[in-house]
């Protein structure tokens, strides 16, 4: 049953509708057997890029090249990609074991292999007895693993899946995220997995592209992207960031300094330019003192308010008026914590001011 | 507690207005009725006298029962017709993605929005050019006219109740049209153009004004016998021949409502 999955080519796709361009000239390669995924924020041109690779949206310009044969022009039906869709789009009418054997009924493979192969699709998803019932008596999360077993039991070149689990629950939905994986593994497909959700993409992927307004700002692994993002919006879309707008940037011995709009004096490994560019550093980065440490940046201000959740402490000092920088350590038991309005420190090294595009 | 009486208040007012209004939309259907079963010769309510003796008159006289059978000659077809062209209007306007897909709903529903005696002006001329004024075909054309709106409203607004993705999927699944339009689209839209159909035969069974222009006393349908022996001689087998009519309608309007409740159920779960 384990199909190896395609690569994919995507070579200044686009797509427009009227004034609006839904994909910006996009050029992209994910490789065989990768799980890539896809964030950004809603209108940005996700739902469109898998609608141009399945088919069903024509492309304005550009290539899609499928273990090197160009797609566009074929319609979805002879493509032999799988997709799930966001409600799962499952028929209604027709059973679960109709529902998976669709795709092979339409390939016109004999009875007797559909029926065995939808069984192993079953199994897989470890819905067995649910074979015949109809959609609208499963819970949303079954409907989702039919959803998938339907995509994959023809062995398709690639899976495209559009927020698959974000009509789930909390906790269902992380479970779901282990299953999707090992389905994944276990039938080595290419997956092309959209999502709002940035924890989902990390917890999943070999790789993420982040878009906003129909174009790839930054491509790269969860943990290049939350360590080093180029530009302020993926900064701030993957988990949280503290900016500091640039008055100017001078030379220094270990990189150089950054003077911030209020004033703040930073020290950065990098070096860099002002021109469109603005200072992040991650919560995490930041730690809080009640004397004033030795360290490369070091800035007083007042606890504003601290927040205690499951696994983290998350403060908010106030370095300046309208300035509020975000604090993050694990809550470990019996921690020590400080008081609102208390006076307290923030510290940083200079490795972890980062220098990113001001979009 | 004085909104909760004053909302009680609010209520029964609700349903008495209810109540009297269907009774005025329902009155002068129910006087028909009584009337068909008089025992004398003239119309009058309510009836002097109970008899069937104008429902024999009227199975006994040759016109009523061939107009009864043009009626259904020109309403199956029609019915046919109008859900085949009504549907695939309906598919092209909600699913197309062509440029004035929207303009175009507006053509589609002009008929039954015109008068229809300005239809029935505009149609005689043609039919009478190609000689099919007077013919079955003439009027089975003049009726699918104004039958493809009410087929085109009934499966546009089924389409429009569920998303274009269930098509998407059964093509990436490798459907291809004929296949998604047979085993998804169609089994979605089914309640919507049955309905289409069921409202055409109806509308082509009651309708009278194209009927007078584009039927011959060979072809005339029911509503135009009793609209030509209104003029002449006014007897309860009028009243027999409409009670009829309405039977069939409200039958015809029965499986309709039943079948929007299953719809509606179905949309629900
Ligand atoms: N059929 C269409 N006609 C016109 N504009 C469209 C159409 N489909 C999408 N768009 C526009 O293209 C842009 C991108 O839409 P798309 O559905 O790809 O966004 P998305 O990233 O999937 O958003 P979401 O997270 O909300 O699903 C949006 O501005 C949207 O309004
Ligand atoms: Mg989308």
């Amino acid at each position: 049953m384990s199909g190896q999955g395609a690569k994919i080519e995507y070579v200044d796709i686009s797509k427009r509708y009227g004034a609006v361009e839904a994909l910006r000239p996009t050029s992209l390669t994910i490789e065989a057997g990768e799980f890539f995924s896809i964030i950004g924020p809603s209108g940005s041109g996700k739902t469109t890029l898998l609608g141009v690779t399945a088919g069903y949206v024509p492309p304005t310009s550009g290539q899609i090249i499928i273990d090197g044969r160009n797609v566009v022009g074929e319609p979805p039906f002879q493509r032999n990609i799988g997709m799930v869709f966001q409600n799962y789009a499952l028929f209604p009418h027709m059973t679960v074991a109709e529902n998976i054997g669709f795709p092979l009924r339409m390939r016109k493979t004999p009875r007797a292999e559909i029926a065995e192969r939808v069984k192993k699709m079953l199994a897989l998803v470890q819905l067995e007895e649910m074979a015949s019932r109809k959609p609208g008596q499963l819970s949303g999360g079954q409907q989702q693993r039919i959803a998938l077993a339907r995509a994959a039991v023809y062995d398709p070149l690639m899976l495209l899946m559009d927020e698959p689990l974000s009509a789930l629950d909390k906790n269902l939905r992380e479970a779901m995220q282990d299953e999707v994986k090992q389905f994944q593994t276990v039938l080595g497909s290419t997956v092309l997995y959209v999502t709002h959700d940035q924890a989902e993409a990390a917890a999943m992927s070999d790789r993420i592209a982040i878009m906003n307004h129909g174009r790839i700002v930054q491509i790269g692994s969860p943990r290049d992207l939350y360590e080093h993002p180029v530009a302020r919006f993926v900064a701030s879309f993957l988990g949280e960031a503290n900016i500091f707008d640039i008055e100017s940037v001078t030379p220094h011995a270990s990189g150089s300094m950054i003077a911030t709009h209020h004033g703040f004096s930073l020290v950065c490994a990098a070096s860099g330019s002002h021109d469109g560019q603005c200072v992040c550093v991650r919560p995490e980065a930041v730690a809080l003192s009640a004397s004033r440490p030795e360290h490369d940046n070091v800035l007083e201000g007042k606890v504003v308010d601290a927040t205690y959740t499951a696994g983290s402490l998350r403060y908010r000092v106030e370095l300046a008026p309208d300035c509020i920088i975000t604090q993050r350590t694990p809550s470990v038991r019996g921690i020590e914590m400080f008081d609102t309005g208390a006076t307290v420190f923030a510290s940083w090294r200079a490795e972890d001011t980062l220098l990113v595009d001001d979009d | 507690m004085t909104w909760n009486s004053s909302g009680r208040l609010a209520r029964i007012f609700i349903v008495a207005f209810t109540v009297a209004v269907l009774i005025y939309l329902i009155m002068p259907t129910f006087v028909i009725v009584p009337m068909s079963f008089s025992s004398k010769s003239y119309l009058s309510f309510p009836p002097p006298g109970w008899s069937l003796q104008w429902y024999q008159t009227m199975t006994e006289r040759h016109d009523y029962p061939q107009a009864f059978w043009n009626s259904i000659k020109i309403g199956v077809p029609v019915a046919l017709l109008s859900t085949t062209l009504g549907t695939l209007a309906a598919l092209g306007v909600v699913r197309g993605r062509f440029f004035g897909a929207r303009p175009m709903s507006a053509i589609v529903i002009a008929p039954l929005m015109l008068p229809q005696i300005i239809l029935a002006i505009g149609l005689y001329p043609i039919m009478a050019k190609f000689g099919l004024a007077g013919s079955y075909p003439g009027v089975v054309i003049g009726h699918t006219v104004i039958c493809i709106p009410l087929v085109f409203i009934t499966v546009a607004a089924s389409l429009k109740n569920y998303h274009p993705a269930y098509e998407y999927a059964a093509m990436t699944l490798g459907a291809g049209w004929w296949s998604t339009f047979w085993h998804v689209t169609f089994p979605m839209i089914r309640v919507g153009v049955i309905v289409g159909g069921i409202l055409a035969f109806t509308f082509s069974f009651d309708e009278l004004i194209i009927a007078l222009f584009l039927t011959s006393p060979e072809t005339r349908t029911l509503p135009r016998l009793l609209w030509e022996d209104l003029r002449q001689y006014v007897t309860p087998i009028i009243a027999a021949a409409t009670t009829l009519v309405l039977c069939i309608s409200f039958i015809l309007f029965g499986a309709v409502a039943l079948l929007q409740r299953r719809l509606s159920k179905a949309s629900k779960s």
